[in-house]
């Protein structure tokens, strides 16, 4: 009556690659780490994904986490992300204490201000302070508009295609750029157009911040 | 939309943990599931309301847990197999019904779904629900991850007609919430026809439950039987064969797996999946050869307790580590790190390092949850600030508008279970020369509330009891209520009409009124302050997410501040409390994205300057 579970980690001696993933409520951070998901399944990799529900969601602070390979559970240990997707730049610095040292943070740069900044009549932080933070902590950060690629491709809903292009020109992800493109296929069919458009604009911001580093590494060296 | 029938027999896909337990009952061939919505639980009742009329499942989004429960027992007395799931506190409601039923018995395969929420994400409390398998005497068993609660629904099924008692599954928000990789089987839809057996006793007259009682010890130890050799408890290796030993449940178990591979150590992990009745000799065994084992589990020390009792009754030596030793902490959910912090305590001797307590973000500020643009609560809570001044006690009770505690409003001043906002106030208005103002929801009012007003009516307590009605069920995912004229797949049925419901109660007069009618909101409520009798008002106005989603568009036109007009009096921010509104370097404006144009915000706006944007 008691058929044998499944051994765990079957699957699991793969590479290990953590995604933390920050932002605020109703931004698609779900989605997006079911992308994620869906390309894990795809890759045939062992995936796990944490997600929040319930009263965080009301406009708060959320956070996701997508696992690849020899995982277990679902929380990402402090100091651990390979890459720190951050949907809102202050978000992106709240968290920026998981975000491994070798780590590469992921982060869109249009700020939305909780409403508790302005009920304590407070300032929101500057964006580049923020950003310092992260730096700080990783070893790359690719920042830009999400928003402004997805008003490029005439579709604001492409924002966070843009950021998994970014996401995937890292190369921390063990897939190709093929196996994003039908993720996001199979994800979004109706809008899979403009989604893959954002992704290809994301994808070369992120390419070129990591030459742009290369260089100044090099340089550094000599 | 995704829903849990995907997949073929065989294949695997991906699925929350509340999903794969839904996608196990659809395989046992369930006939009945019913639930009362609560975060963590909440997502296994939506997934099976999404595909029930498919399948030829009957589900329901019950009044409250007990009455779920009591629904479910109905069907497997019936012969059928019925699942019901709820959170934690949930379990709470239906006790009265579980803590018998075990003495009962039941026919047809029953599963109760305990979500428990250590850390509190989403609840009143942290409480331990595997409690309630020791306290009713019935089977546990506790997935760590989502292949586990699928493939443990299957089991239970079989456990609970085998055994004729009801199987509690407990997981806890991480598992509820983790999504993996599932490899699933064959929906299989009930083939079974409904019999009630008149000749077996389901009474529990005094002579009646006696004899039951005993039955159920017998049972139980069937159960523990079956426990000893149930391959839900499992060693896994890791390393050498070593004279160190985890034994962990749940979510411990996957930090532990995580934390012993990464250092790595040699040591074996013991995890526990059948916890209750627990298999005592494989415990013993597994103690035995080993000179330390470190017990890891969230929340209370059940399992320490039990091994320690274990390793006394054995006489032997082994070290047994966990909260007793100070290594855990009973309070909120593990981590990988707070797990690794331990075992390098216990087996490598390292001190504790600080630092991988989860450390507070940089000082940066704080995101917490809000009501969100056009929200009808907010107009509402405005509106009583005003017309009481704040001065007066608001009992207030659970969902959305649990929210009203905090700033701007703080218009909460007790919040304790379901539908206890009504019977606080009247022990309050027994006790005080203030006036007493409970809120509570719709769906919590139908929910627990309703005796309370019976309560409030027959002895004659003199409070107001606002009512805030927005049609649905909104903080669980709007999952519709008695009083809703759609059940769960959205066809049409029978609503309780709320003013009818309580002026049976024999109030004669209940006030209606729109929050989004501001002013005549105010007047309503503070005309009735002053009657200074029991009065109930209706603050009626749909959930703001709900209307948009049915209308497909926001409510109105969006709002914009003339800054000329604009005297920065704090009136929309500090009052209304709209998040659509920001006040950066004392500069009011709205955010177009955000603003839904519900049109409070006008009509609050002292100096007129707030408009429809052109």
């Amino acid at each position: 009556m008691q058929p044998d579970l499944p051994a765990f980690g079957d699957r699991g001696e793969e590479m290990r690659t953590d995604i933390f993933l920050a932002g605020v409520g109703g931004q698609g951070i779900l989605s997006f780490a079911r992308v994620l998901g869906v390309l894990g399944l795809m890759r045939k990799m062992n995936v796990v994904i944490g997600e929040t529900h319930g009263m965080a969601q009301r406009g708060g602070s959320v956070t996701a986490t997508v696992r690849y390979g020899d995982v277990y559970g679902s929380i990402i240990g402090i100091g651990k992300a390979d890459l720190l997707v951050g949907f809102e730049p202050l978000e992106a610095a709240r968290y920026a204490r998981i975000l491994s040292p070798k780590g590469t943070a992921i982060v869109s740069t249009s700020p939305i201000v909780p409403y508790s900044i302005s009920a304590t009549r407070g300032k929101y932080p500057e964006t580049q302070d923020l950003i310092g933070i992260l730096r700080n902590r990783g070893n790359m950060v690719i920042a830009f508009d999400a928003n402004e690629i997805a008003e490029k491709v005439k579709f604001i809903l492409t924002a966070n295609s843009a950021l998994l292009g970014a996401v995937a020109s890292t190369g921390k992800i063990d897939a190709q750029l093929e196996d994003f493109r039908s993720a996001i296929k199979k994800t979004v069919p109706r809008k899979a157009k403009e989604n893959l458009a954002a992704f290809d604009l994301g994808y070369e911001i992120g390419r070129k911040v990591a030459e742009e580093q290369k260089i100044t590494d090099s340089g550094k060296k000599k | 939309m995704r829903t849990i029938l995907q997949g073929k027999a065989g294949s695997d896909i991906l699925l929350l943990g509340n999903e794969a337990i839904a996608r196990g009952a659809l395989e046992s061939e369930i006939a009945i599931a019913t639930t009362y919505p609560g975060t963590p639980a909440s997502e296994i009742g939506d997934s099976i309301a999404r595909v029930a009329p498919d399948v030829g499942v009957y589900f329901e989004y019950s009044v409250n847990e007990k009455v779920a429960l009591e629904v479910a027992i109905g069907a497997s007395l019936a012969g059928l197999r019925a699942i019901t799931s709820m959170k934690h506190v949930g379990v709470n409601v239906a006790a009265d019904a579980l803590l018998s039923l075990s003495y009962m018995g039941i026919d047809g395969g029953l599963v109760l779904v305990t979500a428990d929420d250590p850390s509190c994400h989403s609840s009143q409390n942290e409480q331990d629900n595997r409690y309630y398998s020791r306290i009713a005497s019935l089977p546990l068993l506790e997935p760590s991850n989502p292949q586990e609660c699928y493939e443990m629904v299957k089991i239970a099924f079989e456990l609970s007609e085998k055994l004729s008692l009801p199987v509690i599954i407990r997981e806890t928000t991480r598992i509820a919430h983790m999504a993996g990789i599932v490899k699933v089987g064959e929906i299989k839809k009930n083939s079974r026809t409904g019999m009630f057996d008149r000749e077996r006793q389901y009474i529990l007259l005094p002579a009646v439950a006696r004899r039951k009682h005993a039955e159920l010890l017998q049972k139980m130890d069937v159960a523990r039987r079956i426990s000893e050799s149930s391959e839900l408890n499992k060693i896994f290796q890791i390393g050498k064969k070593s004279k160190w030993g985890i034994i962990t449940s749940s979510a411990g178990f996957n930090y532990a797996m995580e934390v012993c591979k990464d250092i790595p150590l040699d040591i074996e992990i013991l995890k526990i999946g059948f916890s209750h009745p627990l298999p005592e000799q494989k415990i013993a065994s597994f103690l035995k050869d080993k000179d330390k084992v470190l017990v890891v589990e969230e929340l209370e020390p059940l399992l320490e307790n039990d091994v320690r009792t274990i390793k006394e009754r054995e006489g032997l030596k082994t070290e047994i580590l966990g909260k007793a030793t100070g290594h855990f902490s009973a309070l909120y959910e593990y981590t990988p790190d707070i797990v690794q912090s331990a075992v390098e305590c216990v087996f490598l001797g390292k001190r504790p390092e600080a630092e991988r307590i989860p450390a507070s973000a940089p000082d940066l500020p704080v995101r917490p949850p809000i009501m969100c643009p056009g929200c009808p609560h907010s107009a509402t809570y405005y509106a009583v600030k005003i017309a009481t001044k704040g001065r007066a006690i608001f009992p207030n009770d659970i969902g959305c508008y649990s929210l009203g505690a905090v700033a701007p409003y703080k218009m909460g001043d007790t919040m304790l279970c379901m539908g206890s906002s009504i019977g606080i106030a009247e022990g309050l208005s027994k006790s005080l020369e203030d006036p007493i103002i409970a809120f509570i929801g719709d769906s919590t009012f139908y929910h627990g509330g309703m005796p309370a007003l019976a309560n409030a009516v027959h002895g004659g307590h003199k409070m107001m009891v606002i009512i805030l009605d927005n049609g649905t069920t909104a903080m669980t995912g709007h999952q519709p209520h008695p009083g809703s004229n759609v059940n769960a797949f959205g066809e049409s049925a029978p609503a309780l009409h709320l003013e009818k419901v309580i002026e049976g109660f024999g109030i004669d007069i209940v006030r209606v009124v729109d929050p989004y009618d501001f002013k005549n909101t105010v007047n309503a409520i503070t005309e009735e302050l002053e009657q200074k009798a029991l009065s109930i008002i209706i603050a009626r106005r749909a959930c703001a997410l709900l209307e948009m989603a049915e209308r497909g568009k926001i409510l109105g036109r969006r709002r914009t501040i003339d800054q000329e007009k604009c005297k920065k009096c704090g009136s929309c921010i500090d009052g209304l409390g709209c998040p659509a509104i920001s006040r950066q370097d004392n500069i009011y404006s709205i955010n177009e994205i955000l603003c839904i144009g519900c049109g409070v915000c006008n009509q609050i706006c002292p100096h007129s300057a707030i408009g429809v944007k052109k």
